[in-house]
């Protein structure tokens, strides 16, 4: 379908046609124009908001991780230099304290076990048995020397005295037992029981020394409180036993009265 | 025009579109000032109040500042805006449910290739195409006037092409019954 004559003069007349706009058309374009870009550049804030606020987070936790490996990291090297060495002897001690109590308590119980499960033996007992247990009590009396030496060894002198000491008031009791012991063998036969009150009467010593503090002239509550349980949980074991026995020898009373009947 | 003055004249405004891809208001100013009055006109062809017309002229050139980037620099400026001109003045015809095209069957007869008076002002030619039905105008408009093919007119209009040419042979009918009214009053004959 061809252009009509009159359809290329229309065409000729319209394209020279302008209209001017109003007045003030270009100022509405122009605000609808300053408009879009505050809301870009709005929108270009939000997005700069937020991607900031993302690397601040990043940046306080990588800061506080950083902070506390810098914390951290100089009280490493701190005490390698300076501190190192109070502390082991600070540890050490309280090896050594442990080791010095635990043999205590186990002693305590195996005398007052020996006290009220075996009867009474006669004085026929042979003299090796005696020294064999002797040595027994004694090697529990004395807490492990050899983990005591190693210690030892590695503190300094100082730290040597203090931990010395109470070691030897302990040792010094044990061969004391020994040698009254001994002094005894030397004279008659000694009994078990006869060693074992022996041994109770250091091993009362020894306690009482621990719960009193000579510096201060006090007792220590708790190790008073641990020590009483401890004859309470005995006495109540040893009443147990005499209970039991008790009721064997009128068990085999009975019978034997019955059977004469 | 002077040729040196024409080549003046787009180095002008290669560099005004640049600054005004940049939000330069000035360049922007300029570039409106260029070129609103025409494409006035041309908004003007599709849509009978001048004021709708200026309506949709600014949201031509608003959109013409805002995606000026995507401008290609080897063809007309002015094509592309008036392209812009044309979609923008189609999205408000839909947008008020105006452009309707008649889907009935027509048969083609020859139409008489008058001349138009030479006196008819150009007021009387806008006034001829304001009468048309939208469907008719539109597709007149844009095949006799912008000169777009009827491929194009169907996919820009989503119409069919026969449709974009039945429409376009009834404005023809409708314009010749006004043409020869018009040149009867004011000739006392159809005759030229």
């Amino acid at each position: 379908m061809a252009p009509m004559k009159y359809e290329e003069q229309l065409k000729d007349k319209l394209e020279q046609r302008t209209i001017e706009p109003s007045s003030n058309a270009w100022q509405k374009l122009s605000d609808k124009l300053d408009a879009n870009e505050s809301k870009k550049n709005n929108k270009g804030f939000w997005y700069l908001g937020i991607a900031a606020s993302i690397v601040g987070v990043l940046l306080i936790t990588t800061m506080i991780n950083n902070g506390n490996t810098d914390i951290t990291e100089p009280i490493i090297v701190d005490t390698n230099k300076t501190d190192l060495e109070p502390i082991n002897i600070n540890t050490k001690d309280k090896i050594v304290t442990v080791d010095k109590e635990t043999p205590f308590n186990e002693t305590e119980e195996v005398a007052s076990e020996n006290n009220t499960i075996e009867p009474p033996k006669k004085q026929s007992n042979n003299k090796s048995a005696l020294k064999q247990k002797l040595n027994k009590e004694q090697h529990k009396l004395i807490p492990n020397k050899t983990n005591e030496m190693v210690v030892a060894k590695n503190l300094k002198e100082t730290s040597k005295e203090t931990i010395i000491k109470p070691l030897s008031f302990q040792e010094q009791k044990a061969k004391e037992v020994v040698v009254q012991i001994q002094t005894m063998q030397q004279t008659r036969e000694v009994t078990n029981a006869e060693i074992d009150a022996l041994l109770n009467a250091a091993q009362r010593e020894i306690s009482f020394k621990k719960l009193y503090n000579e510096n201060t002239k006090t007792i220590d509550a708790n190790a008073l409180l641990l020590s009483v349980e401890n004859d309470i949980e005995i006495q109540s074991f040893r009443t147990r036993v005499f209970e039991m026995l008790k009721t064997g020898y009128n068990e085999v009373k009975t019978v034997v009265a019955q059977r004469n009947n | 025009m002077n040729p040196l003055k024409v080549i003046q004249l787009y180095k002008n405004e290669a560099q005004l579109i640049k600054k005004a891809s940049q939000n330069n208001r000035e360049a922007q100013h300029t570039l409106y000032e260029w070129h609103a009055p025409k494409m006035l006109s041309v908004c003007r062809y599709y849509i009978n109040d001048v004021h709708h017309a200026e309506e949709v002229m600014l949201n031509g050139f608003f959109k013409v500042f805002t995606k000026l980037k995507s401008f290609n620099s080897n063809g007309s400026f002015e094509g592309w805006i008036r392209r812009i001109m044309v979609n923008e003045a189609i999205s408000f015809l839909r947008a008020k449910k105006q452009l309707e095209f008649s889907s009935d069957e027509i048969i083609y007869q020859d139409i008489a290739t008058n001349n138009i008076n030479e006196e008819i002002d150009v007021a009387q030619i806008q006034q001829l195409i304001d009468y048309l039905p939208e469907g008719y105008r539109m597709v007149f408009v844009m095949y006799a006037i912008e000169g777009y093919k009827h491929s194009e007119i169907a996919t820009m209009l989503s119409i069919n092409e026969g449709t974009s040419k039945s429409q376009l042979f009834k404005a023809r009918q409708l314009l010749q019954q006004q043409l020869k009214k018009l040149n009867t009053v004011t000739h006392g004959t159809n005759e030229i």
